[in-house]
């Protein structure tokens, strides 16, 4: 297979010469830390949802009017004891 | 890096607002995201309030799947016995100052504090106040 060289800064390698675990490759590494954030990615349910409400976007542009009236109207007081 | 979502950061994601999606997706790999209960009873609220009951119910199971999600990771985030009495000396200290906030802002200001979560919302005004009194407040204005 062919082979890449990069070049990692001191803080970088002693990260990923702590999560090497043994017998493990650094490609091996590499691989596996992509593979979870591959995963930790299809996991964010948000991003697979953006979108959801486009339909009614002018319907929650005024949801989030009448969120900051209300949060407005609700203050914590202006004077303690 | 762990980041709390306030509620106007989560329906502008579902509202596909090109300025948050976009933010949303530069956020650093191997991240974490949570809300809070107090959010959510705002996008209930939201819900709630809309008159088309086919449509209702379709948002309703979309959230919910959400919601789901975030449960299952314990990222959907309430007040805690210690984060309470936190809520009270930041209050305290806004009273003090004579600069109220929104009780919500708090509550969810607190959280993001208590946890070490970068707070991610559209509302400036409001935090940056907090945090002339909490100056640990990590937040970031989309």
């Amino acid at each position: 297979m062919t082979q890449k060289t990069i070049s990692l800064n001191e803080k970088a390698y002693k990260k990923m010469k702590k999560l090497k675990k043994k017998g493990e490759s650094y490609s091996d590494l590499v691989l596996r830390l992509c593979d979870a954030q591959e995963q930790s990615d299809e996991e964010d349910i948000l991003l697979k949802l953006i979108g959801s409400f486009k339909e009614d976007a002018d319907y929650w542009e005024k949801v989030e009017t009448q969120i900051q009236r209300s949060r407005n109207a609700h203050l914590t007081s202006e004077e303690g004891e | 890096m762990n980041y709390l979502l306030d509620t106007g950061i989560i329906i502008g994601l579902l509202r596909e607002i090109p300025t948050i999606v976009e933010k949303y997706r530069m956020l650093p790999q191997g991240r974490s995201t949570a809300f809070t209960a107090y959010s959510l009873t705002e996008l209930f609220e939201g819900l709630n309030k809309l008159t088309n009951l086919p449509k209702r119910d379709a948002q309703f199971k979309i959230l919910n799947i959400i919601i789901d999600q975030f449960e299952k990771k314990n990222r959907l985030f309430a007040l805690t016995r210690s984060q309470a009495d936190a809520y009270s000396k930041f209050k305290i200290a806004l009273e003090r100052n004579g600069t109220p906030i929104p009780v919500m802002d708090l509550l969810i200001g607190t959280i993001a504090i208590e946890r070490n979560c970068i707070l991610l919302t559209t509302d400036q005004t409001h935090f940056t106040t907090l945090k002339t009194i909490a100056p640990q407040l990590q937040v970031e204005f989309w």
